[in-house]
């Protein structure tokens, strides 16, 4: 078929030539026409006509109509034939009717000429004939293709923590610019966050094309449980009681009372026998005693903000320089280092490029007075303490048991009295519950 | 003689069973759209074709449609298609 057209085209037989100024359109305007009539026949005829190809035909000096007459004969279906002055006239017909026009004409006397050629197998051998039009039109598929496989856009909705669902995704290889090949379907991946998000309930995930949305349903946290098991509350630290709140059990000491360590503050089991869950707050003042040392002058590297840069490639534990060479003349320098590892693709390569970072210090130093020294002992003193202790606790007073001054530094020993929750849970033993 | 009788005999069953005379196969169906299109069914050939007269032999006889920028749209085996102005359509038995 396509053979026949080539030839067609090329003007190879006889009085069979197309004009060379009709261009090639995809179909004559009009011809395909869904409002109007289309010769009473259905539409799908004409469209039929375009991919198997037609060409418009003008047969000239033929007054009785013999090539019409003899194709209608052969049964060839014509369409829009229309008359000419002087004997002639123009009809469309099927491609694959072209060579039993041609034969049909040579039989007469009357004179054939090609008009115009629609449908695709015309579309497609002049597109055959542009090289670089073909290339352009694979290359487009190409990257289309390429660029359909890459992750455009990941959606998380129903979570005020995104970034660690996108955290967990990233696992799964799902971030905008991965690779979609290589995620696994919907409900794997599905599957694989709700085991890696303990916080929530369920999540949902849709792989639509190049976009990934994700659906999350929190976990509603559930009311912490009721403890039920008798316990103490004993003093954990020694200490002087100022206030006691019971929620549970019995209260065993009053404000302003001291307290060793391990006393039972508030108890579990009440004057009935019965044991209980105690619960409660018992705030009391504790001492603690710090030793400081402290150095009388202090230095400090302050950055002048200019730097040298050098990148070294660190092969098997082996730096090679290879960008950055300059020396500058800094005094006092100070260096950071950030290593990178080389991957290609997903294969870590033995190889890590490290960018150095020489900055030019400046050298600070302070030498305190020992009044402003003895201040920032007892700051530190302070939060070493409150460092130590958990919930709420306040410093009340502080006291400088001593100090001396001695080989540069200031050796102090700080006192420090601190309002803090002393009560423990201690655990009854339930044998006593039972007698 | 054989073939007279058999086509009294088809008339007479189609009359007989109220039979549409077009079902019978050698008979021309002439289906006109208002004066613009004109529909030939079992046609046999084109006798002329001019832009202002298309003469088309039937089985028996012919018809003749006269009128203005005559087309044949459609000429396909079993049927013909003609778009115009239609003047006027004449038959000529045979």
């Amino acid at each position: 078929m396509l053979g026949q057209n080539r030839m067609l085209c090329r003007g190879e037989f006889g009085a069979a030539v197309f004009e060379k100024r009709h261009s090639i359109r995809f179909w004559r305007a009009g011809a395909i026409d869904f409002s109007g009539q289309i010769g009473g026949l259905p539409v799908t005829v004409r469209i039929s006509e375009f991919w198997s190809g037609s060409v418009r035909a003008r047969i000239m000096r033929d007054p009785n109509r013999k090539v019409l007459s003899a194709l209608i004969a052969r049964e060839v279906p014509l369409y829009d034939v229309h008359s000419l002055e002087d004997h002639g006239y123009e009809l469309t017909l099927n491609l694959r009717h072209v060579w039993e026009l041609i034969t049909v004409t040579r039989e007469t006397s009357a004179k054939l000429r090609f008009l115009d050629k629609f449908g695709l197998p015309f579309v497609l051998w002049r597109a055959g004939r542009r090289k670089v039009f073909l290339a352009g039109a694979a290359f487009f598929v190409a990257v289309l293709y390429v660029l359909s496989s890459f992750i455009w856009h990941v959606q998380i909705a129903g979570t005020d923590q995104p970034e660690a669902v996108a955290t967990a995704l990233e696992k799964l290889h799902i971030y905008p610019g991965g690779l979609l090949y290589k995620v696994l379907d919907q409900d794997s991946v599905q599957m694989a966050l709700l085991d890696a998000l303990p916080d929530i309930s369920w999540i949902g995930v849709r792989i639509s094309g190049t976009s990934v949305y994700v659906r999350v349903i929190p976990r509603t946290p559930l009311a912490p449980p009721v403890h039920t098991d008798p316990q103490n509350i004993v003093a954990a630290d020694p200490g002087v009681v100022a206030n006691v709140l019971a929620d549970h059990g019995q209260a065993l000491v009053k404000p302003g009372q001291f307290v060793p360590q391990g006393t039972v503050l508030i108890s579990g089991i009440l004057e009935d026998g019965k044991t209980v869950h105690a619960d409660g707050q018992v705030r009391a003042i504790v001492w603690y005693r710090t030793d400081l040392t402290l150095p009388l002058q202090t230095v400090v590297d302050t950055l002048t903000g200019s730097y040298v840069q050098h990148d070294y490639l660190v092969i098997g534990g082996l730096p090679i320089q290879v960008w950055g060479f300059s020396h500058p003349p800094y005094k006092y320098t100070e260096v950071q280092s950030h290593d990178t590892p080389v991957t290609l693709g997903d294969v870590k390569l033995p190889l890590v490029w490290r960018v150095e970072k020489v900055y030019e210090a400046r050298p600070h130093k302070t030498v305190w007075a020992l009044k402003s020294l003895i201040d920032r002992g007892l700051h530190f003193a302070a939060k070493d303490v409150l460092a130590g202790l958990s919930g709420e606790a306040k410093v009340l007073r502080q006291n400088v048991l001593q100090r001396k001054v001695e080989h540069g530094n200031l050796y102090m020993t700080v006192w420090t009295e601190v309002l803090q929750d002393i009560g423990t849970p201690q655990p009854i033993a339930s044998e006593p519950a039972k007698q | 003689m054989k073939r007279q009788w058999r086509e009294r005999t088809e008339r007479m069953a189609a009359e007989l069973l109220e039979v549409p005379k077009d079902t019978l196969e050698h008979v021309p169906r002439i289906t006109m759209i208002g004066n613009l299109q004109i529909v030939i069914d079992n046609y046999r050939s084109i006798l002329t074709f001019e832009g202002t007269t298309v003469r088309i032999a039937l089985a028996k006889g012919e018809v003749a449609i006269r009128g203005e920028r005559l087309v044949l749209k459609v000429i396909v085996p079993e049927q013909i298609v003609i778009e115009g102005i239609i003047f006027g359509v004449d038959f000529t038995p045979a």
